[in-house]
């Protein structure tokens, strides 16, 4: 009865066993010392796609790439061993030839009385594993690549870095540079139009003697020509006079408070003769109170004004208006007019010294009137530009930033 | 008296005031520097009546300028050698120049070159009719 019993309980143990092997998703499988398979599971069937019937008895090569035989006999040495073998890594293939990764524990199957007789196998499936793996190696490289071109960029990055901190340098050595030689410039405008006056009034002053002393003796040939000397001389000795009142201004620049309104009516006044005589009208808006270098921009406006009178259709009135408004930091002003226009492509142009648009009978001029403009807006380090077409009247626009006293 | 370094412009200036005065009614000392200018003004035996009422001082002159000639002139004896009126011609209406002028002493006044017949005839107006 208790034979029985144990009898019951052992074969109960053993269907358990069996079902847990035969439920079980790694390949079970048992072989004979010399590698005739004994038994199959189902995770078997699943893995190597042969079923239990058609392996049971066959060879376990039938499994295994032929590459990796030599592997196997090791294993099964080190099994007669008495050696458990856990978690060793290689390639097994199904009965379609696909090769695939396996996680195998080998361990020795024993009769009563211990010896040997047999192999079991647990295979796992890590092909996944190993994909994943791969991506992960795959993944690092990546990123020790990414990492290395990080700072081969980070050293580059350094020298652009040191380059521009070079030019940098270069760039305030070269406007310093530049200061000097405008200063210098400066000084040779003034010097040479200076030392230029002296030899222009002596031939003045000779044709004068020439022509008090000598001009009833002379021809009408040599009048003419005497004639035409002394207007070169005149008109020589007005730009060099031009040019250096050109190279004088902001020499004595002092920023003083003043009331544009009132600066516009003095140059008004000023220029009472032109105005009547051209019948101009002038409209002055609304103006404010700015720190300004006040001479400079009187002339200015001298400057614009008459321009605004002097560039006319022939028998037309001018109107001229005059207005201002605060642009953030800046004040704006505008001059506009009805006359001749300018057409665009003179616009940079008109602004160069000794720039002339006209011959000099129409309208008179020496070329230097909007180069002062020019100069004197860049003394307050503003802004000065045009608006216009041909026939359609001009507006020059100019900006003074709120400067401090 | 003229003093300028430009013999051209001492011409120019010596036949202007010769024309306006008429050619004996006047005697123009010049001098084409203003070291020799002094020299002339410190003559121990310059006869009384000889020295200049008027000078004409150019600015820019080598050696010695026309503002180191004031200076000169300015310690000289008041009584006989430095009563002159004293113009300034410049050849460029410099506002430096003006300026300096104005607030020097023994100036009278500071004109632009070249003199001329209606500028003469301002100076004395000003300076030689009471």
């Amino acid at each position: 009865m208790n034979d029985r019993n144990e009898l019951f309980k052992v074969e109960q143990y053993m269907s358990h066993l069996a079902s847990i092997v035969e439920s079980s998703d790694d390949a079970i499988i048992s072989k004979s010392l010399d590698g005739t398979i004994e038994s199959w599971n189902k995770g078997g069937e699943k893995m190597f796609g042969y079923n239990a019937k058609d392996a049971v008895g066959e060879n376990i090569s039938l499994i295994i790439p032929p590459e990796y035989a030599d592997e196997e006999k090791k294993i099964v040495d080190r099994i007669r061993n008495n050696e458990i073998i856990d978690h060793f890594e290689t390639m097994r293939m199904k009965e379609n030839g696909e090769q695939f990764f396996v996680s195998l524990t080998v361990s020795p199957l024993k009769d009563r009385e211990g010896t040997i007789i047999g192999v079991s196998t647990i295979a796992r499936d890590i092909s996944s594993r190993k994909k994943y793996e791969a991506k992960l190696i795959l993944a690092n490289n990546e990123l020790v690549y990414q990492n290395s071109e990080k700072e081969k960029r980070a050293s580059e990055l350094i020298i652009a870095n040191l380059e521009l901190v070079f030019q940098n340098e270069e760039k305030e050595k070269r406007a310093l540079e530049l200061i000097v030689a405008n200063k210098e410039l400066e000084q040779l405008t003034y010097i040479a139009s200076h030392d230029l006056q002296e030899p222009i009034r002596t031939i003045s002053n000779y044709i004068l003697l020439l022509e008090e002393d000598y001009l009833e003796q002379l021809d009408d040939n040599a009048r003419t020509y005497i004639h035409t000397v002394s207007k070169a001389a005149k008109r020589m000795s007005a730009l060099v006079h031009a040019l250096l009142d050109f190279s004088r201004l902001g020499r004595e620049k002092k920023l003083v408070r003043v009331n544009f309104k009132n600066l516009i009516s003095n140059v008004i006044s000023d220029l009472q003769t032109i105005i009547e005589n051209s019948k101009a009208s002038i409209n002055v808006a609304e103006m404010p109170e700015l720190n300004v270098y006040e001479i400079e921009v009187g002339q200015l406006f001298q400057n614009l004004i008459t321009n605004a009178i002097k560039f006319q259709k022939s028998g037309e009135r001018p109107q001229i208006r005059i207005s201002s408004k605060k642009v953030n930091e800046y004040w704006q002003f505008s001059i506009s007019d009805n006359g001749i226009g300018i057409a665009p492509i003179h616009f940079r142009k008109i602004f160069d010294i000794f720039q002339r648009l006209h011959v000099g009978s129409e309208y008179q001029g020496n070329g230097i009137g909007l180069a002062n403009c020019k100069k004197i807006i860049e003394l307050h380090h503003g802004k000065i530009w045009i608006e216009s077409s041909l026939g359609n009247g001009t507006t020059f626009n100019f900006t003074i930033p709120i400067l401090n006293l | 008296m003229l003093i300028d370094d430009n013999p051209d412009d001492n011409f120019y200036h010596e036949r202007v005031i010769k024309k306006h005065f008429g050619a004996g009614q006047v005697s123009v000392v010049v001098e084409q520097s203003a070291i020799d200018a002094l020299k002339y003004l410190k003559l121990e035996d310059l006869k009384v009546g000889c020295h200049p009422d008027l000078v004409f001082l150019d600015i820019n002159m080598p050696a010695m300028n026309g503002w180191e000639f004031l200076e000169e002139y300015n310690k000289l004896d008041g009584q006989f050698q430095c009563t002159a009126v004293v113009i300034m011609l410049t050849t460029s209406d410099n506002p430096d120049d003006i300026r300096k002028a104005k607030c020097l002493k023994g100036v009278s006044d500071l004109k632009s070159k070249p003199l001329t017949k209606e500028m003469l005839e301002d100076i004395i107006e000003e300076h030689f009719i009471q």
